[in-house]
């Protein structure tokens, strides 16, 4: 008998895999379906030159897909959300950073939040995060996705969460009208000083530009020395170099270089046992996949080779079928059994879509 | 050691010199000769390490002054006679003769003036000292009190451009005042300042009084930030980013002028006219690029083409070229544009002579010497980096706005009028009368002294 999405999600455990292909063919009934897929799903197939039903098979055939980029920051939220999870509680709405224009709207459903948190809270620990101690994260909350997961996480893990607010646009503002970033910089430093100089804190999320800037400051670097065991970087580039500079100077401390997309709902999964200045990045099939393509021709560059970071969301709550991050990186082959390619190196593309992508402190 | 690329293709290795000794970085840039062979692998400081850096020096104390001048001599002798990295200043010379286009005495010539400048570097700062301001406070307060000269900061970051070897002379001048300088070298020609810095710690420099630190340009940004104080050279873009800041000097462009009177239209003014195109590879900000004559401007230029094609010949292709030797495509790309730019002006020397292959590989470039009939022609502030010079006609009814902005005004003229309002203008910054733009002994000011930029003067009386 033919399974819906909503009965192969919820089959899904952490031991039994999900048959990419009838995921796949579920998810395409879901949301190209009157009953149950999204006004903007609904509208858009009619404009589409083939029939999403009958002629998307594979992974790979979701490149045929327009990006829905635009749709995503211009429609209201109610078009997006599909008609089958009516019932259930209302979604979270979340923006992306706004690196490229203005920000897109993503929907995270009650019941993907619930697995993406699953899946964080296992590879933390595997990763060595410092359970039940106090944990620091400076990232942007409001809007964002960030600072909400990672609260969650933190009562999952047990940790009191302290946080330091970041609001990425407005620096992002600064910098591309030709002004210093440095005191916005220094305020969020003096934030950090008071927390890291009164709390034993045991692990810390948050950009490698705001942790560089941290480490000048002699004194709270070396509170840090003795109590941080865990440090994520999340938000921005970090070069191999800067790495270096990170590890030699916080010897005993696990280092985690994140890598996500606000367009995939989650953060990528860092594979294990890979060196984070080299870390391999995986998806979580059939869910979350990538591609790394030309991007001219919009082909798969060979193993080994750099190219654009395409990103795809499948699940009961959004399709994200074929969205170009700002991104490249070299193409890893994925997991045995996993759709799409794995990724190392991510890094910013230079330009995309003619506007340039301002980094800043996030 | 390595000494350079090897027959197995190895490159040298320039590691960054940074506050705590030498590191390596997995960020590279490989500096090519002007021929396109790969010479060195250079590396580049992350933001991190340039902060960090930078931070620490500005923690470390100064050597006192009398140690600073004699590690100074001690350096200058060392940059010489010493093999630095592994490298002898005979196989230096190499280095920079591939990478810089001067031809190779000029390139010793400089390269020795950079030893000078390291020894000089004290007495050169000092000459900024007002007459009412002490070195020390114990002098001052021994008298009945006096001004005492002392730093605006304590780090200097000295952002540099690859023309010419001597560029290092002003963080010198900063570092003899007892600044911690953190160098940002051209990463078209790192070689000397990655030499003076070696030199300088062998003769007793800690690793914190000064850093080698080649880095992009966001980096250098962040340099400049960091440090008190800072000097940058460029162009106009450089100086539309930095001019406006009180805390960093800008070694903007040249625009160098000679103005020639009726009454000094001789054989030896055309020669030190065509001395002020040519020296310096004809590169540098003093270089002339402009004459005004009064008089037959067609006949001048006439007759500076004749002389400098008479220089310039037989030499192109030997190692005393005369002009620059630069990579094919930066030659191509410098002669279309004075094909697109210059086409109402006229050519004194055909333009398929102003570029000649040379043996060794890249393109010799200049002289060229075009006439134009307007004084006020946007030309005239045009700067190329080889003898290129704009020849126009000048009258006492145009005045001295065809010389505004201006690094060097020659003027060769006995009008003590003239030059009187040169040197009040403010846009010309220094006037030279019958004497070439490019002469230099290192103690002249070049914009301002270097100490009225770095020093203060602070009242210290004692009873």
């Amino acid at each position: 008998m033919t399974r819906s999405i909503l009965d192969i999600e919820d089959s899904a455990t952490a031991t039994t895999a999900i048959d990419p292909e009838e995921f796949l063919r579920a998810a395409l009934r879901w949301h190209f379906s009157e009953e149950t897929g999204s006004p903007l799903w609904l509208a858009l197939a009619k404009e589409l030159d083939f029939d999403p039903l009958t002629d998307i098979r594979t992974f790979a055939d979701l490149g045929r897909f327009p990006d829905i980029a635009a749709e995503l920051r211009d429609r209201p939220v109610e078009d997006l959300i599909p008609r089958g999870l009516a019932d259930e509680p209302p979604p979270s709405v979340f923006e992306t950073g706004g690196t490229t224009g203005s920000p897109k709207r993503l929907l995270y459903t009650e019941r993907w939040v619930k697995r993406a948190l699953g899946w964080k809270t296992a590879e933390l620990q595997e990763a060595g995060f410092p359970v039940g101690r106090p944990w620091l994260v400076a990232m942007p909350s409001g809007p964002h996705a960030f600072g909400h997961t990672t609260r969650l996480q933190a009562k999952a893990l047990r940790s009191v969460l302290h946080t330091v607010d970041l609001d990425p646009r407005w620096v992002k503002k600064l910098i591309a009208a030709g002004q210093s970033p440095a005191p916005y910089l220094a305020h969020l430093i003096d934030q950090f000083g008071h927390i890291i100089r009164s709390q034993d804190i045991a692990a810390i999320t948050t950009t490698p530009p705001i942790f560089s800037e941290l480490l000048l400051h002699e004194e709270l670097a070396e509170r840090l020395r003795g109590s941080l065991k865990y440090l994520a970087f999340a938000g921005a580039h970090l070069d191999e170099d800067t790495y270096d500079l990170i590890a030699q100077t916080l010897p005993d401390t696990v280092i985690q270089n994140i890598y996500g997309s606000t367009m995939i709902l989650t953060t990528a999964k860092p594979r294990a046992a890979t060196e984070a200045s080299a870390t391999v990045y995986d998806g979580y099939s059939p869910f979350v996949s990538f591609a790394v393509v030309d991007p001219e021709t919009r082909e798969p560059v060979e193993f080994g080779e750099r190219g654009q970071v395409r990103m795809t969301h499948v699940s009961s709550g959004m399709f994200i079928p074929n969205n170009f991050e700002r991104d490249s990186a070299i193409r890893v082959p994925a997991p045995e059994g996993a759709v799409g390619d794995s990724l190392s190196s991510p890094a910013p593309l230079a330009a995309f879509d003619g506007e340039p992508v301002i980094e800043g402190v996030y | 050691m390595s000494t350079g690329p090897s027959p197995s293709g190895e490159l040298l290795a320039l590691p960054l010199l940074t506050h705590r000794g030498t590191h390596s970085t997995r960020a590279r840039e490989i500096v090519h000769g002007v021929d396109g062979r790969p010479l060195a692998s250079l590396s580049l400081s992350p933001d991190l390490l340039i902060s960090q850096s930078v931070l620490a020096q500005g923690r470390a104390s100064p050597l006192a002054p009398e140690e600073r001048a004699q590690r100074l001599l001690e350096a200058s002798r060392r940059f010489l006679e010493d093999d630095l990295g592994g490298i002898s200043f005979a196989r230096h010379l190499t280095h920079v003769n591939q990478v810089s286009g001067h031809n190779a005495p000029l390139t010793e010539q400089l390269s020795r003036a950079v030893a000078a400048a390291i020894a000089e570097a004290p007495a050169r700062a000092d000459r900024a000292r007002p007459n009412g301001s002490l070195r020390s406070w114990e002098e001052a307060a021994e008298g009945g009190g006096s001004g005492v000269w002392t730093r605006r900061g304590e780090t200097l970051a000295a952002v540099l451009s690859g023309n010419a070897p001597t560029i290092q002379s002003g963080w010198l001048q900063a570092l003899a005042l007892g600044y911690r300088v953190a160098v940002r070298p051209s990463r078209r020609e790192p070689f000397t300042a990655h030499r003076v810095v070696l030199a300088l710690r062998a003769a007793g420099f800690p690793d914190t009084s000064v850093t080698c630190l080649p880095t992009t340009h966001e980096g250098a940004s962040t340099l400049l930030r960091r440090a008190d104080l800072g000097f940058v050279y460029g162009g106009e873009d450089v100086a539309a980013k930095y001019g406006a800041s009180p805390t960093i000097k800008v070694g903007g462009p040249g625009r160098s002028k000679t103005l020639v009177a009726h009454d000094r239209l001789t054989p030896e003014t055309l020669d030190s006219i065509a001395h002020s195109v040519t020296a310096l590879s004809g590169s540098a900000c003093v270089n002339t690029t402009a004459v005004l004559v009064e008089g037959d401007h067609e006949r001048f230029a006439h007759d500076l083409a004749a002389l400098l094609r008479e220089r310039a010949a037989d030499r192109q292709t030997t190692d005393h070229h005369l002009g620059p030797r630069v990579p094919s495509r930066s030659a191509d790309t410098l002669i279309g544009h004075l094909e697109r730019t210059a086409s109402h002006a006229r050519p004194a020397i055909p333009l398929e002579e102003i570029a000649t292959p040379h043996p060794d590989g890249g393109v010799v470039l200049g002289p060229a010497v075009f006439t134009l009939t307007d004084p006020h022609d946007r030309l005239m502030a045009t700067e190329l980096p080889f003898p290129c010079v704009w020849v126009a006609p000048w009258t006492k009814a145009d005045g001295i706005a065809p010389l505004r902005d201006s690094l060097v005004i020659n003027a060769i003229t006995r009008d003590a009028d003239l030059i009187n309002t040169l040197l009040h203008d403010p846009s010309v910054k220094n006037v030279h009368v019958n004497a070439p733009t490019v002469h230099s002994d290192g103690n002249l000011p070049h914009e301002d002294y270097t100490g009225d930029f770095l020093m203060r003067n602070k009242a210290v009386v004692s009873f």
